[in-house]
């Protein structure tokens, strides 16, 4: 790896990226959105009366709920409930969002025909698939950790510090911080992959989508299993998700076809 | 410093370039010229490693553009027929980038002299996007040189330029080959080809010709003298016009003939004294009008495979 390459094209890309407000926007609009409504539901929740959690003996959400979070009581475990739903929604969310960018990154590229000046200086294909996916995924990172303290913020609003500590269990932490960018650099190498064998940004996007979804499927599993906190899981899940990083990137080199793209593309 | 040995490429079912063979020596200006779709633009990919040659071989600077392309690159500048520069950054950003990539040190005084140079500095920190075709190929010129790279290739670098940008390019060119540097430039423009090149190359799927711009002048710049004589002209004096220095061709034409000659002003004269030594009455002299363009295509047509 040529760290000058990588860099030079992580700071261009970022130039790029910082002038594309449209495209910033339409990322900010989604994690927007999801914060707005989880703060929402935890509202409306703290105005419901006590007598709205007195439920029955037979209820069977209820003995689940209480496993989970234990000395909660009935209604703050809803709260928790709902919380980390959010939550995970979000991360997913986390996730889908770079693969956008990705494929803006590369398509763009084509569609603006600066690829041949570009990919006649020495550069490797892998540096600058490996740069402009970095870049691709910093936007979604910052917005989605934005939005997890902002939905920190809103719960601390409206629920006892209890309910706080849920969502700021270990688990939360990890897959907020580590999980997470490696998931989305997993989701726009997918898209990488898509753009460099298609020819215009809608094609590659809803490739890229199809290519998601068992990306998310299983980040959503993983999600599940994660729950029962275990670092040894922890472990595993992140060492998974880094070595998807390495075969996506792999295979991403191996499918940038530099004389391909450049001549199919006039 | 470029080395081609039946150099070809094919798209699919079509022969784009083929049998390309020419070895450009260090600090060599090599013009290559070409009609549309002639292959010029596919023979700079090919010597830059860009796309790979279906058929011969090739080296730049001793590389093989087979085996090792990516260290091709680290050796040449390109101007690429389009000039690709990132709309939405500056020249200045456009042009850092590329110093960053080609590993220059210190590049802002360099980017400063180009730009200066270009008459660019004043919108240096404008959005590309917004700047004039010329103005884009003047800085993707400046990209192209930025890093002092051994081989320069320019694919039709004046195209979109006024005469005094054109100027500022040419000058640049003959700097680069005084500092040895070799260059390939490919251009429709025959004054510029002849004004800058050490060599040319005729290329239309394959080099036709390669010559000093001064041989090729002459094959380019024939002229054509019309000669109206009074009765046709004798076989025998046909064969004396040929023998004369000068003359490449007599035809007789109805009553009279027509030569092509290197020189009008030497040649005509010779004509005419020979015609009027045995004895042919001259009605009419008139050198033919033939433009630049209509000997090249003729050049090109002769030369040219169906
Ligand atoms: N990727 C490609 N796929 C198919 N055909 C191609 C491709 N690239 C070039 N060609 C064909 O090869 C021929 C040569 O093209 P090239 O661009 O090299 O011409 P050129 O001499 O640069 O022309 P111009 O003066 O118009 O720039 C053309 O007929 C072109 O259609
Ligand atoms: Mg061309």
């Amino acid at each position: 790896m040529n760290t000058k390459h990588v860099l030079a094209v992580m700071r261009r890309e970022w130039l790029e990226l910082i002038r594309t407000r449209t495209l910033l926007l339409t990322l900010a609009f989604v994690p927007f959105a999801l914060v707005c409504i989880s703060i929402g539901v935890e509202w409306s929740l703290s105005r419901l009366p006590d007598a709205a959690f007195d439920l029955g003996e037979g209820e069977v959400m209820v003995p689940a709920l209480l496993v989970r979070y234990g000395n909660l009581g009935v209604r703050y475990s809803v709260y928790a409930l709902l919380n980390e739903q959010s939550l995970a929604l979000l991360l997913i969310v986390a996730a889908a969002l770079p693969s956008s960018v990705a494929s803006h990154a590369i398509v763009g590229e084509k569609v603006e025909r600066t690829l041949e000046p570009l990919l006649a200086t020495p550069i490797a294909t892998r540096d600058l698939l490996l740069a402009k996916c970095t870049i691709a995924i910093l936007p979604s990172l910052v917005l989605t950790w934005l939005s997890y303290f902002a939905s920190l913020a809103g719960i601390s609003a409206f629920a006892p510090p209890s309910v706080l500590a849920v969502a700021m269990r270990p688990e939360w932490w990890i897959a907020y911080f580590v999980l997470a960018p490696l998931l989305a650099m997993a989701s726009s190498l997918a898209a990488a992959i898509a753009s460099s064998r298609v020819s215009d940004p809608r094609t590659a996007q809803g490739l890229t989508s199809f290519l998601l979804i068992p990306l998310v499927g299983t980040g959503i599993s993983a999600m599940m299993g994660f729950m029962s906190i275990d670092l040894r899981w922890v472990a595993i899940a992140t060492l998974g998700l880094f070595s998807l990083d390495l075969a996506l990137l792999w295979i991403a080199t191996r499918l940038f076809d530099r004389e391909t793209i450049l001549t199919r593309w006039r | 410093m470029i080395r081609a040995e039946k150099l070809g490429r094919r798209f699919g079912d079509y022969v784009a370039v083929e049998d390309v063979n020419v070895d450009i020596a260090k600090g060599e200006v090599f013009g290559v010229l070409g009609p549309n779709g002639a292959g010029k633009t596919t023979t700079l990919r090919l010597l830059t490693g860009l796309v790979a040659p279906t058929s011969g071989r090739a080296e730049v600077a001793g590389i093989s553009v087979i085996d090792e392309p990516e260290r091709v690159r680290t050796k040449v500048g390109i101007l690429t027929e389009t000039p690709g520069l990132y709309a939405r950054l500056d020249a200045i950003e456009n042009l850092r980038f590329y110093a960053d990539v080609y590993g220059v040190n210190d590049p802002l005084p360099k980017i400063q002299h180009y730009l200066e140079r270009f008459g660019l500095w004043s919108r240096r920190h404008e959005p590309v996007g917004a700047f004039s075709k010329g103005m884009r190929q003047k800085l993707a010129i400046a990209r192209a040189v930025l890093h002092d790279p051994e081989v320069v290739f320019l694919d039709e670098p004046t195209s979109a330029l006024d005469p005094e940008s054109s100027r500022i390019v040419r000058d640049l060119v003959e700097e680069l080959r005084a500092a040895g540097r070799t260059i390939v430039l490919c251009t429709h423009n025959l004054d510029e080809a002849e004004r800058l090149c050490d060599r040319i190359g005729v290329l239309k799927r394959t080099l036709l010709h390669v010559d000093t711009p001064k041989a090729l002048r002459r094959k380019l710049y024939g002229h054509l003298v019309e000669i109206d004589t009074l009765g046709t002209v004798p076989d025998a004096v046909l064969e004396a016009l040929r023998a004369l220095e000068g003359v490449r061709e007599v035809t007789a034409r109805g009553e009279g003939c027509v030569a092509s000659i290197a020189d009008p002003r030497t040649d005509t004269p010779r004509l005419v004294s020979l015609l009027v030594e045995r004895g042919v009455p001259i009605l009419r002299v008139a050198e033919q009008a033939r433009s630049l363009e209509d000997v090249y295509l003729d050049l090109l047509r002769e030369g040219g495979r169906p």
